[in-house]
């Protein structure tokens, strides 16, 4: 099961924009609000939402929301 | 030369290295000859669409954009003084300020200023040019002039215009870049707001020093920071204890890489833990680690190395000259050495005073000095210890908020009696402080937190909003109805 949408729709809720702003290609940091405070609530959002828990090692190669996308779907064990 | 302010500065480092480069951003390159050509630009605009002369205010979205630096120094030129404001401001903060500086031109804010005829978009300044070729005589500010107004948080949670004059903010620039050694050789990658005065404070000493200044959105992609350091050969930063938290969460320790690379290292905004000093000391044995202690109206008025000095790492170290630092008693008497008191300051980079407050910028100075609220005392080397913040202000991350601010919003829900606000340590160990709200019921209401979180949201800057709330019979208070905080975080 593809998560992209809800990855998004999370990612959106915590920047207070809309969920159009942001693609699997949006990189963090790209859109003004997403700086580390919001960073840090969307990495412990996802936590919760997928009940999963980022390893420091994993979290430092996030770099967009693909690589989200694909760190939980793994995780979540879907290729 | 001593120069009167940061923009003669540039144009002087323009005439002598004019393909250095200022700024890149975006992979972007802005020399210095750019820079001094799109700050002139900047100026004729400002004058020609706005009729803007010496004291006018200019409301500036201070993002992290080389439009804010052209439309900084270019109202400088203009002789007009800049306020520099969070591009997230809430609506009130904003009004507050619009109207207490009655600003001529507010640059960026489309969102919030859209009722303001002089509204304009930062995006104008990349675009407009000016032939250098034709300059005759610059006419530079003078250095009593007022440069900036920045707004900072008050204990009563009401904005206070803090006046930087040319002087203070070049003497600021030239004191930091004497201490840490910085010259025309420094790469820095900016990550912090510019809307505060560290951020702010780095950007202008990189200009006055004639480095180059690499814009970065924030450091939320630390991917991507240390890319850059690495692509573009950075040799310093700045950051606050926050930052560093999150640095370590989301890389661990790989900043060691760069300890071959990086010349210094600015930390400064709030306190930081003794471990997270050494591990910086042992990870970054080649690099300059300045700590500094300072607050808007007196910037960076005592600094601290952590290898020189490492016996006195817990200090927030020494005044250099022409900084003065004594403590002094409620009545402004001069204590002696080891005594604690109010730490007070003195010299070129402090505060020409509050805007429109002359009643606050005479009861926060005695005998010449600066009234900080900061209580501590100085110790027989000189080395001043921080024992207190006199404010309640709470650090969430490096941003200071006012528990009344927080207060104000949460006690306009009808079913709540009395509330109040202090700083608790994040539990997540990454912001230093966070909020955390005691509330008290009206009698027969019932409710959640939740209920209360919904209440507030939207009205309060996202880091402002409480992360820990605890019902309570009643908020202790002094004879007088000042609310004890300290008996809350006990």
């Amino acid at each position: 099961m593809d998560c992209e949408k809800d990855v998004i729709n999370i990612i959106a809720k915590v920047l207070e924009v809309s969920p159009e702003l942001i693609n699997e290609e949006t990189a963090i940091g790209d859109i003004q609000e997403w700086d580390s405070l919001r960073h840090l609530i969307i990495i412990s959002e996802l936590e919760k939402e997928f009940q999963i828990s980022f390893e420091p090692e994993e979290i430092m190669d996030l770099e967009d929301v693909s690589d989200i996308v694909a760190a939980i779907n793994e995780r979540k064990g879907v290729i | 030369m001593i120069y009167q302010s940061i923009v003669e500065k540039i144009f002087h480092i323009a005439d002598l290295t004019p393909n250095a480069n200022a700024i890149i951003y975006d992979n972007k390159k802005i020399s210095y000859w750019e820079l001094t050509s799109k700050i002139l630009a900047a100026k004729e605009y400002f004058i020609n669409k706005f009729k803007i002369k010496e004291g006018d205010r200019i409301i500036l979205s201070a993002n992290k954009d080389p439009g804010f630096i052209f439309a900084y120094f270019g109202a400088h030129l203009c002789g007009a003084i800049v306020v520099p404001i969070d591009p997230e401001i809430n609506k009130d903060r904003f009004q507050f300020i619009f109207e207490k500086t009655k600003p001529s031109v507010i640059v960026g804010l489309s969102k919030i200023g859209e009722q303001f005829s002089n509204l304009i978009d930062i995006s104008i300044f990349h675009n407009l040019n000016y032939d250098l070729n034709t300059t005759n005589l610059i006419d530079f500010p003078e250095s009593d002039e007022i440069a900036d107004i920045i707004f900072t948080t008050g204990t009563t949670g009401q904005a206070k215009g803090v006046m930087l004059s040319h002087k203070n903010i070049t003497a600021a620039a030239t004191n930091i870049n004497a201490f840490i050694g910085n010259n025309q050789n420094d790469i820095e990658i900016l990550a912090l707001p510019i809307s505060h005065s560290f951020g702010l404070g780095r950007l202008r000493c990189v200009l006055h020093s004639g480095g180059t200044m690499i814009l970065l959105g924030s450091f939320a992609n630390v991917k991507k920071l240390f890319r850059e350091i690495e692509l573009n050969a950075v040799t310093g930063m700045a950051m606050v204890p926050s930052s560093w938290l999150y640095i370590k969460r989301m890389s661990g320790q790989r900043i060691a890489n760069f300890a071959n690379q990086l010349k210094y290292l600015e930390i400064g905004s709030a306190p930081m833990e003794l471990e997270d000093k050494i591990l910086l000391t042992d990870l970054l044995p080649n690099t300059k680690i300045c700590m500094h202690y300072g607050l808007t109206e007196a910037s960076r008025s005592t600094f601290i190395e952590f290898h020189s000095q490492k016996e006195y790492i817990n200090s927030i170290g020494k005044a250099t000259p022409p900084i003065s630092v004594v403590i002094m008693n409620e009545t402004g008497v001069i204590l002696p050495t080891n005594s604690e008191g109010e730490i007070c300051v003195k010299g070129n980079t402090v505060s020409l005073g509050y805007w429109e407050d002359p009643f606050l910028t005479l009861k926060s100075q005695s005998d010449g000095y600066f009234r900080t609220g900061d209580w501590g005392s100085i110790d027989n080397q000189g080395f001043i210890h921080l024992k207190s913040r006199k404010k309640d202000l709470i650090n969430v991350g490096g941003k200071k908020v006012s528990p009344v601010e927080i207060e104000s919003v949460i006690i306009a829900i009808s079913e709540i009696k009395e509330c109040a606000c202090i700083g608790i340590p994040d539990p997540k160990g990454l912001l230093g402080e966070v909020v955390k709200a005691f509330l008290v019921k009206e009698e027969n209401s019932e409710f959640s937190f939740d209920y209360v979180k919904k209440q507030i949201e939207g009205k309060l800057e996202f880091y402002k909003m409480p992360v820990a709330f605890e019902w309570i019979d009643e908020i202790p208070k002094t004879s007088n109805g000042k609310i004890q905080r300290h008996l809350l975080k006990q």
